[in-house]
């Protein structure tokens, strides 16, 4: 810590003389920075390969100064202008710079028309409540089911729950891809078909034959906005700021007339 | 003024000390993890909790240019075409996701790509230049992206930057800022990325992501190893950047950050992977300065460790022929190479998580704790953003894998390569990789909340890439009734312990295991259920032991009593069709079982391997699609399994 409070005093003393040095009142002002400087001694220690004396470090922030001066005099020239490093790094800031101030949040009118237009993203899956009888695979498997059914169909017997399954008995507001998950295709496919209400089967599964009592079964559809209206609010920001540089681009396009000189067959050959 | 400006300086010096520790919020979802329904018997969700995307130096390198989101997106079902032109896409959707990027340097490489970015303009970066553009996309490049690999990248990242920069790098307790070809600005951007893609793509209830990050590492010296982790962040925030190798090599410090950031209010978890290759390092019974082992080690590692990744693509950890002599399955997918220096074997001893369970109760019973006390999940170190984990639907580990002529198992016969020597087989230790492998937990619901308490209590399960589905309870007074009831679970959770657990000693009772199997819906049958059994013996011996159990036999066959074997099913595989005997093997498995050498006085672990009857191994696939053999020097069929976590027998003196 001794030895970090040194090199602290050091840096800072550093910092006071550059500024005392260049800190200049009037208007053509320059200012340099910490930075700047560590990264120009940086390169001359990569070429020179040690550390610069006293008297180089002040050559090179002669140097920086003199960089600066000559910066700002091509800037008033002109001199920036048409030169395709400078373009490309610009217009890459101004991108990351559009996309970070998109944060204001939607109107209502905007949010409710959003969700007009992509309803289908908020659509509500079909799901299932539904509990099941299994009899596991084995020559007699169907045959139970089918026996179990109609004991069940004639009032006989509510106590024959078949044999436990391992993901259980019930299962409570599934999505058709989740039932196909834990019971395959077929399942899934043949147990949209059952009447509500009632013990339908058997229905062959990857695992065996299952009676199954469809309890409920919503369909798919399309929930209010009041419903989801926090979710449409988040969709509109992110897009917003995905699209924010398109926008910007498209905004700005009407501003310029553009002329291409080139015939766009010849260049396509 | 001046007086001013220095103390400034001088505050905002200070103030920048280790960075690390600083949280930065999430976003907030709109849905809470405490609005979903929650299923007190627990529901099984399937994932990969070790993925590569273009942010890994290693992975960008081999030709990912897919980053964390479109690796989201691959886990939730969609198609990922990769730079090769090769079509990614799972048969089914994965329930839960986490890109794990090598901390270090995460996000520099694709910089040093990029001409026009600030360090592809330093000399040097050219050979990095345009790597994965579309025109340098083909096998050829195979072989300059290995060189890149090892040699240019290797000299990059050692070259220093400026005295200012390692000033300032030495000053905030953050070395890369001290090498001349990192960009502070572009790693954290990176990792912002990282966080962001996390966030977009959590559907609580639906699909769960965590942040997370490789901290990779290699252990000085000739004798160079690795001891590398996945770290997993319970999400509630993030981190400013990750703790890397250049922070500290020391697993014990990685911890030790893990505490802090814990403290503050963000929880996480280290995962080790590829203990295989660790040569010995990952479950070695010494600190890493090698003091020997003691409580105190074992307290930090296990608040930090709760689990270990069993299986991968870079072979299997359960254990080694040399281990388990007495182990028909264990010689199963192993890679015994080091990792990073693959040409010398890594050493078996401290290398596998069977023997580490055991050296945790011979540790314990010597008074310093059990730092092995470790869950089991699979995973895939995928380096495709994407996981490969189906034999018949494989496509490697890294982008230039996906052509099958790299894997190892059809012959190269493409003569425009001419780096290739040909005709021949790669020969990249390919064909010791494998479609392994996934990571399951039983928790309540598909949320943040629910499956990360599962990773820290241990209720999770591994496979080798398949979902067996698999239940494992332990407890006193289980009755076979209860097995045939109409709701079994909720009477275990009642009665006993989910795997992962504690089950402490009960006097004058005799623990009972429940194990519940059932078949991958689109796999193979299942063969039989096994249980592994280790102890320690701390008499004159002074030696740890293991056995192991059949349980239960498929097809109603019935294990012999004296060899605890089942006979044989008589399943095969049609090494032409890769078709299966039919009705051979069971849907669904499960049994009651007591351990016929039970010692009450003794620790045990007890944890459950299930076997699937054999299937083709993903060469097999490679071979019989060119209407080739499989190569012979290399097993043809593969037993895919699962591996439950342990649950632990103590002794009430304990």
């Amino acid at each position: 810590m001794k030895q970090r409070l040194f090199i602290f005093l050091l840096l800072g003393i550093l910092i006071l003389t550059v500024d005392i040095i260049f800190n200049d009142e009037n208007e053509n002002k320059i200012t340099i920075f910490e930075s700047e400087i560590n990264s120009l001694i940086g390169t001359w220690v990569e070429q020179v390969g040690r550390d610069p004396t006293v008297q180089e470090v002040e050559g090179i922030i002669k140097q920086l100064i003199d960089e600066e001066i000559l910066y700002r005099e091509a800037v008033k020239l002109g001199l920036d202008k048409n030169d395709i490093i400078i373009k490309r790094r610009l217009a890459q800031k101004i991108g990351f710079l559009r996309q970070e101030s998109e944060t204001t949040l939607p109107t209502n009118t905007e949010v409710q028309d959003y969700f007009q237009i992509n309803a289908e993203r908020y659509e509500v899956d079909e799901r299932l409540t539904f509990t099941h009888i299994y009899f596991s695979e084995g020559d007699e498997s169907l045959q139970k089911a089918k026996m179990a059914l109609k004991s069940i169909q004639s009032g006989e017997s509510d106590s024959n729950f078949g044999e436990p399954f391992l993901l259980g008995k019930n299962f409570s507001s599934k999505t058709i891809s989740e039932v196909e998950r834990s019971f395959g295709q077929s399942f899934a496919e043949d147990i949209q078909s059952v009447d509500i209400k009632s013990w339908s089967g058997p229905i062959i599964s990857e695992y065996g034959s299952h009676l199954v009592y469809v309890n409920s079964a919503s369909e798919a559809f399309t929930p209010e906005l009041e419903d989801v209206k926090n979710l449409v609010i988040n969709d509109i920001v992110l897009e917003r700021q995905n699209n924010a540089v398109k926008e910007y681009l498209k905004e700005l396009r009407s501003a310029y007339q553009i002329e291409i000189l080139a015939d766009l067959n010849e260049i396509s050959d | 003024m001046h007086k001013i400006l220095f103390l400034f300086s001088l505050f905002f010096l200070f103030s920048c000390t280790n960075d690390s520790l600083e949280l930065l919020p999430v976003q907030e979802s709109i849905l809470k993890d405490s609005d979903i329904p929650k299923n007190p018997n627990k529901e099984v969700f399937f994932g990969d909790l070790h993925v590569h995307s273009k942010y890994s130096f290693d992975a960008f390198l081999m030709g990912n240019t897919a980053g964390p989101h479109e690796a989201y997106r691959f886990a939730k079902g969609g198609k990922l075409t990769n730079g090769f032109g090769f079509d990614m896409q799972l048969k089914e959707p994965l329930d839960f996701y986490a890109v794990t990027d090598h901390g270090v340097w995460l996000g520099i490489v694709p910089e040093f790509a990029d001409p026009n970015s600030k360090l592809g303009k330093l000399p040097g970066t050219e050979p990095f230049h345009n790597i994965n553009s579309p025109e340098n996309m083909d096998l050829k490049t195979a072989f300059s992206r290995v060189g890149l690999f090892r040699g240019d990248y290797s000299n990059l990242v050692r070259t220093r930057g400026s005295y200012f920069n390692q000033l300032k790098a030495y000053l905030t307790s953050n070395l890369a800022l001290g090498s001349r070809y990192f960009d502070y600005d572009a790693h954290l951007s990176a990792w912002k990325d990282t966080i962001k893609a996390a966030e977009d793509n959590y559907e609580p209830g639906k699909f769960t992501t965590f942040l997370a990050y490789e901290w990779t590492v290699t252990s000085p010296g000739p004798e160079s190893a690795s001891y590398h982790r996945n770290v997993v962040f319970d999400s509630k925030f993030a981190p400013k950047r990750p703790f890397t190798r250049l922070d500290s090599i020391r697993p014990e410090d990685l911890w030790s950050w893990q505490d802090k950031l814990r403290e503050k209010g963000l929880d996480s978890i280290a995962i080790p992977h590829n203990s295989n290759q660790s040569n010995g390092e990952v479950f070695k019974m010494d600190y890493s300065n090698g003091r020997p082992i003691d409580l105190e080690y074992s307290n930090l590692r296990l608040r930090n460790e709760p689990l270990v990744e069993i299986t991968q693509v870079k072979g299997t950890s359960e254990t080694h022929p040399k281990l388990s002599p007495n182990d028909e399955w264990a010689d199963f997918e192993i890679l015994n190479t080091r990792k990073g220096n693959t040409s010398r074997y890594s050493l078996v001893n401290g290398s596998y998580v069977r023997e580490a369970l055991s050296n945790g109760l011979a540790l314990k019973s010597e008074g310093r704790g059990n730092p092995f006390k470790i869950g089991f999940i699979g995973s895939t170190d995928t380096h495709t953003s994407a996981s490969s984990i189906e034999e018949d639907n494989y496509f490697g580990s890294n982008p230039i894998a996906t052509i099958p002529e790299y894997r190892g198992a059809i012959e190269n016969t493409n003569t425009s390569t001419p780096e290739f020597v040909i005709p021949t087989y790669a020969n990249n230790r390919g064909m010791q990789f494998g479609a392994s492998g996934l990571a399951a937990v039983w928790a309540e619901n598909n949320t943040r909340d629910a499956i990360f308490s599962s990773f820290k209590r241990r209720e999770t399960y591994g496979t080798s890439g398949n979902k067996i589905l698999l239940r494992f309870f332990a407890g006193y007074g289980l009755e076979q009734r209860d097995l045939n009831s109409e709701d079994p679970i909720s009477i275990f959770y009642k009665k006993g312990v989910p795997m992962g657990s504690d089950l402490i000693q009960k006097k004058e009772a005799q623990p009972i295991f429940v194990a519940w199997a059932q078949k991958d819906k689109n796999g193979a049958p299942l063969q039989r259920i096994q249980i592994i059994k280790g102890w320690y013996d701390d008499s004159w011996r002074k030696q740890t032991n293991e056995k192991v159990y059949d349980i239960t036999c498929s097809n109603g066959l019935k294990v012999d009593p004296s060899t605890h074997r089942c006979p044989d099913n008589g399943a095969s595989v049609n090494l032409e069709t890769c078709e299966i005997t039919p009705n051979k093997g069971n849907s669904e498995l499960k049994v009651l079982w007591k351990d016929p050498e039970f010692n009450p006085n003794i620790d045990a672990f007890y944890y459950v391997r299930v076997l699937e009857n054999p299937t083709c191994r993903w060469s097999t696939w490679d071979a019989i699609r060119r209407g080739l053999k499989p190569r012979e020097e290399f097993p043809a069929v593969i037993q895919e399994r699962a591996w439950s976590s342990p649950i632990w027998y103590l002794t009430d003196k304990s």
